[in-house]
């Protein structure tokens, strides 16, 4: 098992762990719903080029403080142009998205930033022409967001939040580079 | 696969809220899509109407699309022009709901959208030749309700992104849409196809 399986495989019983304890957060959202539109860069095939993808994402969370566990599907697609190199990927796994740094603003409706530092682990399903590739990842990430808080609002999600950010996941031979814009929705 | 759709399905149902959106309507929009073609690269844009019903967070939606195509493979081949068809079916979930404004009956809300549908497409290629096949797709969009536009009508505006598997065509079947007739180097076979395509849309119903 190499350095990047173990990591994954300890990162994700961590993740476990934190998802099963975690209660609320400072503004009263215990779990999230959400997805990202976002680009990635790929480059997991020793040799090979890279090639920059369409992505989708989807999370469901729970909150704990400042502290976020998040359960991740994401799918791209890749095609540079050359015959053979057309891509997919597609990761499933999880993170701890960590609001290092934080600021409200309190008015009838709470307005907030955050800056996040998040760390995630799973499994990749990587596909071309040549064949699949399979393998654990570790990644780290980098997000600004802007969360909206309305105590009295009429849905059932009286929270949303946008992020803006990008992500860095690593497997064994190759690493991926994602950006994009998630929403979520908190209740 | 068959026990995990349905899964799906019943936490859809089991989950589903009242809802104050349009019970059904009508609408359509801009797609830009691309999708593999075995070897070949397929990307083009059109437009789409769809019609929804809709019970609670579950909405049943007919969806039809008609698109332009470019077919590549290759930097010696030059590409091929054609038209794409699609028709199909999706299963729509409202997953997540915020709704900052609400007098009485005008609503306004910012919805998460979850889609999970099959769909044929159709690809009539310039000089001949055509490629048809069925496929599947999931997707999530973000949906922006404005309530009651009118005394009759409501109005939503919904931006997403779509990503499609399909089984492949025979490389034979391939060569004869993207080279005119066998492509040299022979075109490596390919274990499924696979599509993306970027939804912009409204809709209008009661």
């Amino acid at each position: 098992m190499g350095t990047v399986s173990r990591a994954a495989v300890a990162a994700l019983a961590l993740l476990a762990l934190g998802a099963a304890t975690a209660r609320a957060d400072e503004l009263g959202r215990r779990r999230g719903v959400g997805m990202a539109m976002q680009d990635e860069y790929i480059r997991i095939r020793p040799g090979q080029d890279g090639m920059v993808g369409l992505g989708i994402a989807l999370h469901l969370g729970r909150y704990w403080r400042a502290l976020q566990w998040r359960g991740e599907l994401a799918g791209a697609v890749a095609s540079p142009g050359g015959p053979a190199q057309h891509a997919q990927l597609l990761r499933a796994g999880g993170a701890v998205r960590w609001a290092a740094l934080a600021t409200a603003i309190r008015s009838i409706r709470t307005l907030g930033m955050t800056a996040n530092l998040d760390l995630g682990a799973g499994y990749l399903w990587y596909g071309d022409a040549m064949g699949p590739i399979r393998r654990p990842y570790v990644g780290v990430g980098l997000f600004g967001a802007m969360i909206m808080q309305d105590p009295r609002a009429a849905g059932p999600d009286p929270a949303l939040s946008f992020a803006l950010g990008t992500r860095l996941t690593l497997v064994e031979g190759g690493w991926t580079m994602t950006g994009g814009l998630e929403i979520e929705w908190g209740r | 696969m068959r026990l995990a759709i349905i899964a799906a399905l019943g936490a859809c149902v089991g989950s589903a809220r009242a809802d104050d959106g349009p019970a059904s309507s009508i609408g359509g929009g801009l797609t830009i899509r691309g999708a593999t073609i075995g070897s070949a690269a397929s990307v083009g844009a059109g437009g789409f109407v769809d019609a929804t019903v809709r019970r609670g967070d579950l909405a049943l939606a007919g969806v039809a699309s008609a698109q332009t195509a470019r077919l590549a493979i290759g930097d010696a081949t030059p590409p091929v022009d054609g038209l794409l068809l699609t028709a199909g079916a999706a299963l729509r979930w409202t997953a997540g709901r915020f709704e900052p404004e609400r007098y009485g009956d005008r609503r306004y809300g910012i919805d998460l959208r979850l889609d999970l549908g099959a769909e044929l497409e159709s690809y009539a290629w310039d000089g001949g030749g055509r490629l048809t096949r069925p496929g599947v797709f999931v997707g999530a969009a973000t949906q922006f309700d404005f309530g009651r536009v009118s005394r009759r009508a409501r109005g939503e505006v919904t931006i997403g992104l779509r990503l499609g598997l399909a089984r492949p065509h025979t490389t034979a079947a391939v060569s004869r849409a993207a080279c005119r007739g066998a492509c040299t180097p022979t075109p490596a076979p390919v274990a499924y196809d696979a599509a993306w395509a970027i939804v912009l849309g409204g809709a209008w119903g009661r």
